[in-house]
């Protein structure tokens, strides 16, 4: 049988292995949020994903900002418009690599119908790095490669006809 | 005494619970890496998923291979081309853990190609059938393969508009 010293390393190991597996699942629901504050406009929660410092390295690491603010710029002056996104993040690879430091990559699939009906449709892979500040998993770079992008006309398919949508462009008129 | 033996009882139990857990992250992880280095091109990476004696049974068993580098080898040929843009997702594992070395799993797969030099789009839906074993503590694919839902073709050229803005595997300019 085994001794109580042996018992006590068990069960801590076990709360590690348990901890490991509380952070991947945390920082898997950090990037949902993050893809789904983009989406649905909500700047202020999509502030929130990202550690005060954190860096940027998006397309191809062509769209590098340093910081919350700059960052937050960016992501605004290019999603909030009347403009329709659809981000979604698959294939998550996470590696827990201390207490507080995470990295991973993530399969981005997206779509964007612009105001002028144009389609444009995205595939990438992200390149994360995480960090654990006050027990909550915050952004702290962020940036993707692209594997292709296109775009097309969206008036071709003449029968296209968007039925319904969160954002209402006519919200953003006289803005 | 009994009160020890009891502790002793559950603490293996969870063990075993949190060891499942573990498992099953690793294996969808494992299938995640699958994924991205087919659309990556990354084959060195790639054949570190399977094991050496590792089957296929591709599009319903049309494509079936035996060992690691005629697999890599199939795939290379279907995917390498960098005239071949390709976008693999693995959605909805099922995952079993049926021993401390042995699991299956079903996923839905969808995957669109851009085929550069024809100008021909294709996308499909498959389902994934795979087992896996663990060794030296780490998970690889020992068999895998699919069965057609659906595979569509169209000509990109029909949509006049239609420009490629991007693509990893371009020729760089000189």
């Amino acid at each position: 049988m085994a001794s109580m010293g042996e018992l006590q390393a068990e069960i801590h190991l076990l709360r590690r292995e348990i901890q490991v597996l509380k952070d991947i699942e945390a920082i898997k629901q950090l990037k949902g949020r993050y893809f789904r504050s983009i989406d649905c406009k909500l700047w202020d929660e999509l502030a929130d994903c990202f550690a005060e410092d954190a860096v940027t390295g998006y397309l191809n690491g062509r769209e590098h900002y340093e910081g919350r603010d700059a960052i937050m710029k960016y992501l605004k002056s290019n999603m909030d418009m009347p403009v329709l996104t659809m981000h979604q993040g698959h294939q998550p690879e996470i590696t827990i690599t201390g207490e507080t430091t995470a990295v991973g990559t993530w399969a981005l699939e997206d779509y964007i119908i612009t105001l002028k009906n144009k389609g444009i449709q995205c595939a990438a892979f992200y390149h994360d790095e995480y960090v654990k500040i006050d027990g909550r998993w915050k952004i702290k770079s962020t940036g993707y490669d692209l594997v292709y992008r296109e775009m097309w006309d969206r008036n071709e398919t003449k029968s296209l006809k968007i039925l319904d949508r969160m954002h209402q462009p006519s919200s953003w008129e006289g803005r | 005494m009994t009160d020890a033996k009891d502790l002793e009882a559950r603490v293996k139990a969870l063990e075993q619970k949190v060891a499942v857990t573990e498992d099953i992250e690793a294996i969808k992880r494992l299938k995640h890496k699958y994924f991205r280095c087919l659309d990556a091109k990354l084959w060195d990476e790639l054949a570190q998923c399977f094991t050496e004696d590792a089957t296929t049974s591709y599009t319903d068993g049309k494509y079936s291979f035996h060992g690691v580098e005629a697999i890599i080898g199939f795939l290379k040929k279907s995917l390498g081309a960098t005239t071949v843009l390709g976008m693999h997702q693995g959605h909805q594992p099922e995952i079993d853990i049926t021993s401390e070395t042995t699991a299956n799993g079903i996923w839905t797969s969808e995957a669109g190609l851009i085929i550069t030099d024809r100008n021909v789009s294709t996308r499909e839906v498959n389902f994934y059938h795979d087992e896996y074993v663990k060794i030296g503590g780490q998970w690889k694919i020992k068999h895998t393969g699919y069965k057609r839902l659906f595979e569509e073709a169209w000509d990109r050229g029909e949509t006049k508009s239609l420009r490629l803005m991007a693509n990893m595997f371009a020729p760089r300019k000189e």
